[in-house]
């Protein structure tokens, strides 16, 4: 597959011209990539897809209507726009739609977001690299399972006003969860890599780190339910930001009167070692320079030094509220669970400890690697519950002293974050269920563990 | 027929290429949402996604390639094989398939009133007479109205044979109310959370919702919501209404019975099972009122089809009788490799081939997913249940929920609750939530409703694998209760 900017660009004015309405927006993506998986040190589940869509909305007047199709002959394309065209005069007015995108510049990019090499490696080429992380936990006398992936991604947004936006990217990841041969599930260690650039991903230095993790995750202890001081992992600490981004970074949230930001504009909701913000255009993570309806992603200061400053915007929310969108809105055909806008590509500023550094300053706590199954429960408390995985360690003077079992825990995260104690200097970059999160470790006061489970 | 051709050529060139066993899925679905937020239209899409899939098996390894430029067909023949040779290189033993017979037939869902013929405009009015309904009522700050069509032909056919073309019909919608409080939101879902209630049956199936007549109920609980009692933490008596109960039963039931999952398949994403294999056919799940059964050929389920996606024919299997866990949600190749696990003389069970394998989409390779798991009716009632009942609680519709990676320690929350005081309804609770250990809450079970009040519900969203897989799944419950039950806290 090989959607250069002309050939993307070219299909997309294809179905601009076919529109019979007042207006037009074409979005395109389109994805070519493998992934493999293994398990029990074999791999067992290997695949490769090639895809390309076009949604299309079209207005008259406020009236809208949209229709997504990878079926991209002049056929498919002319029938998109048609049946588009359609159900928009068929539709009631949208009274919070004022007109697509304008022609506006996005912002460049600080870093590269397509590596050739990347696009290129085949499923000999992720084998391997599976193969590497098998034979790294092999030696240590362990057992893995994971995924090794790596594609290509183009979005682009044209629309009848002028807007023209393309970007070609690549991504890839490994991950891998290590334990006793025979033993899946338990005393497990975890790693994971995500990255624009293939070559970047050490699958030895990967398998080291879930090996490193599973050799102290053996004969589990319990432990009483409570507030513990609990130091969080980058991995950790980015799935608990998506979820406060979710619950409260975004205008969707103030307007529904969920968010835990709402009437507290510049006043100090979090600690003041904590700062957060998107910025679309950080190459660092996965920036992408525009959003799905073609504007110019905006660096958006969330949190300043625990000050509570913004939310994220698409042109909905703007308009409700009388301002400009912030470049967040989602793709049409995301999971339809999340709503529009919402952040993609979020960072926490780091501090200066060393994860050594973090333990040694714990005189009690629990160290947590990884955490699963994270669900809201309050949302303008900002509670969720949640499991902790592949590795939860008892801390005592300043050292790791017993593995712990899994535990539940049930806690505010924005309590948590006003509780920060010391920030890692580390950073992880991480996929999320919408966009990436960049997060170095935080060190907590408190943090409500609810209960255990038996292993 | 030109269809059916081209797809046996790509299984005639995977063979000649090398592969011991091939298949071909073409998969056309279109798709069609709408969704309201305060009465206005946000969202309202049509989705046409058309492709293919290859899946092959080269030197006892799998590979699959698939893709939407059916001009491409040589070279995702050529990527399928690749990849399967690539798996073999880290393979430690042969992928085997338990046999199927090789079915040539086809299948379609059942329907009164196609939903192609009911204009936009009806369906927009219908979900804004409901949107009505719920801003009637003072205290509502946000509205949700949202309904959906699926429609879906697909191809099967394998190189043992197999010809298989089905045509499936998904509806349903749904609504939610918000009423916004000093720092805090309540929320209710009518029928059910999850986009509400869908099945694969034609626009009758969101007609019988009657989203309308409920619109107003579901607006006023979400503001009671906001004046109602907290729930105190404790031990007590649960009821859980229909809806809240599929919960319950996919998450520790559904998916701790995937087969793949239990033999490790998904040990780096979803996690594993407790419920491993040695427990088969003697380990006691639940109480003697605790019956599950996976049952694709139920009418209107959202999970009934006529086959799943390697051809295995649609069936119900009972997994779960009296609570002794009796079978598992399998594959042809989980099913032939827990044959070959389970030693001669220890545990002599074998488990049949259940027709769950189920991709999403011609782009994903098909997983065992669950279809429509169902907790069988019993023979008590809610009336009964909370007549006998001293103290408890009754809970209704599905909030959160996490449960850990081998399905045993969970917490689940209801949109409501009621307290139960002396066989009788009480005051309405929020935020509650309850706990436990899959096993013992299950044992818990001391009644379950029967027949009239056991509702078939459609969930369109259950996630596994990587890259992520959802498919639609179906849950068929009364209301349960259950005993000693840790909530709150």
């Amino acid at each position: 597959m090989h959607w250069s900017r002309e050939r993307t660009q070219d299909l997309l004015a294809r179905c601009l011209v076919e529109s019979p309405a007042d207006e037009i927006e074409a979005v395109f993506q389109a994805q070519d990539y493998g992934l493999t998986r293994f398990a029990g040190s074999t791999i067992h589940q290997n695949m490769s897809e090639e895809d390309a869509m076009v949604a299309v909305r079209v207005a008259f007047g406020q009236q809208l209507g949209s229709f997504a199709t990878n079926q991209l002959d002049t056929e498919g394309l002319r029938g998109a726009v048609k049946r588009a065209a359609e159900i928009a005069r068929l539709s009631h007015p949208t009274p919070n739609f004022h007109g697509f995108c304008q022609p506006m510049q996005p912002g460049k990019v600080n870093g590269e977001v397509y590596f050739p090499a990347t696009a290129e490696v085949d499923a000999a080429g992720r084998a391997n690299r599976a193969a590497d992380v098998i034979q790294t936990a092999g030696k240590a006398g362990f057992e893995a399972a994971g995924a090794v992936s790596n594609g290509v991604y183009v979005c682009a947004v044209a629309t009848s006003r002028g807007q023209n936006v393309y970007q070609a990217e690549t991504r890839s990841h490994g991950l891998t969860v290590v334990n006793r041969p025979g033993e899946a599930g338990f005393g497990t260690g975890y790693a994971e890599w995500y990255g624009r650039d293939f070559d970047k991903f050490d699958p030895f230095s990967l398998g080291q780190q879930a090996v490193d993790i599973s050799v102290l995750n053996h004969d589990p202890a319990g432990i009483e339910p409570g507030n513990y001081a609990v130091i969080l992992s980058p991995m950790a600490v980015g799935l608990l930001l998506f979820y406060l981004s979710w619950m409260g970074f975004h205008a969707r949230s103030v307007q529904s009167g969920q968010s835990f930001l709402i009437g507290k504009k510049n006043k100090l909701v979090l600690s003041d070692s904590i700062s957060i913000w998107d910025d679309g255009l950080d190459g660092s993570g996965y920036a992408v320079p525009f959003d799905w309806e073609g504007v110019p992603k905006q660096r958006v200061d969330i949190i300043q030094d625990g000050l509570a400053r913004d939310v994220v915007y698409d042109s909905f929310t703007a308009a409700h509220d009388a301002c400009r969108s912030s470049g967040h809105c989602l793709s049409p055909v995301r999971d339809q669970y999340y709503s529009s806008p919402l952040p993609s590509n979020l960072f926490i500023a780091p501090g200066g400890a060393s994860k050594e550094e973090l333990i040694a300053s714990t005189e009690r706590g629990i160290l947590i690697e990884h955490l699963w199954y994270v669900r809201e429960v309050h949302y303008g408390n900002t509670i969720v519950t949640g499991m902790t995985r592949d590795g939860t360690f008892l801390i005592e003077n300043g050292r790791i002293t017993r593995p712990l079992c899994n535990l539940r825990f049930t806690q505010s995260i924005a309590e948590a974050f006003r509780s920060v104690q010391m920030v890692g200097r580390d950073l992880h970059l991480a996929e999320q269920f919408i966009g990436v999160s960049v997060t170095p470790a935080l060190k907590v006061e408190r943090f409500n563990i609810a209960g255990i489970s038996t292993f | 027929m030109a269809l059916q051709k081209w797809a046996e050529d790509l299984v005639e060139q995977a063979v000649g290429g090398g592969a011991s066993y091939a298949d071909v899925r073409v998969v056309d679905r279109s798709s069609e949402f709408v969704q309201l937020w305060d009465g206005k239209i946000e969202q309202l899409l049509e989705h046409r996604d058309r492709g293919f899939g290859i899946r092959v098996i080269v030197d006892g390894a799998w590979g699959f390639a698939g893709s939407s430029d059916f001009s491409h067909s040589v070279d995702i023949i050529r990527r399928a094989l690749e990849v399967a040779r690539a798996s073999s290189v880290v393979q430690h033993s042969q992928v085997e398939l338990a046999s199927i017979s090789a079915m040539k037939q086809s299948w379609k869902t059942p329907i009164q009133i196609d939903p192609r013929r009911i204009s936009f405009s009806e369906r927009i009015d219908l979900l804004q007479a409901a949107d009505s309904e719920m801003a009637s009522v003072q205290g509502v700050t946000q509205r949700k109205a949202s309904m959906g069509f699926y429609f879906t032909n697909q191809l099967f056919t394998s190189s043992e044979g197999a010809e298989i073309e089905q045509e499936i019909v998904e509806c349903g919608a749904g609504i939610v109310a918000l009423a916004a409080g000093m720092n805090e939101v309540q929320h209710r879902s009518f029928p059910a959370s999850f986009q509400g209630d869908y099945g694969t049956a034609g626009y009758e199936y969101v007609l019988g919702i009657g989203l309308v007549e409920g619109a107003k109920q579901c607006g006023e609980e979400a503001v009671a919501l906001l004046s109602a009692k907290e729930c105190s933490p404790g031990r007590t008596t649960v009821i859980l209404d229909s809806s809240m109960l599929t919960l319950q039963v996919h998450e520790s039931i559904g998916h701790a019975l995937e087969l793949d999952r239990v033999l490790g398949s998904e040990a780096s994403f979803a996690g594993t099972s407790f419920a491993t294999p040695e427990k088969l056919g003697n380990f006691c799940y639940g109480s003697p009122h605790v019956t599950i059964s996976a049952d694709a050929t139920l009418p209107h389920g959202l999970a009934s089809f006529g086959f799943d996606d390697e051809g295995a024919p649609a069936r119900r299997t009972v997994l779960i009788d009296k609570g002794i866990l009796v079978n598992y949600l399998t594959s042809r190749e989980t099913s032939a490799r827990l044959g070959g696990l389970l030693a001669p003389g220890k545990n002599t069970r074998s488990v049949p081939i259940s027709g769950n394998m189920r991709a999403d989409g011609w782009q994903r390779t098909p997983l065992v997913r669950m279809t429509n798991i169902n907790l069988e009716p019993g023979d008590s009632s809610l009336a009964k249940m909370i007549a006998g009942t001293d103290e408890g609680l009754v809970m209704k519709t599905v909030n959160t929920y996490s449960i850990d990676d081998k399905r045993l320690n969970f917490t689940f929350s209801p949109e409501i609750a009621w307290e139960i005081k002396n066989g009788r309804l009480g005051a309405m609770v929020k935020n509650a939530r309850y706990s436990g250990m899959t096993p013992e809450f299950w044992n818990s079970c001391d009644a379950v409703a029967g027949m009239d009040e056991w509702h078939l519900w459609g969930i369109p969203a259950c996630g596994k694998g990587e890259p992520g897989q959802s498919v639609h799944v179906g849950h068929g419950t009364a209301p349960a209760r259950f005993r000693n039950v840790k909530v709150g806290g």
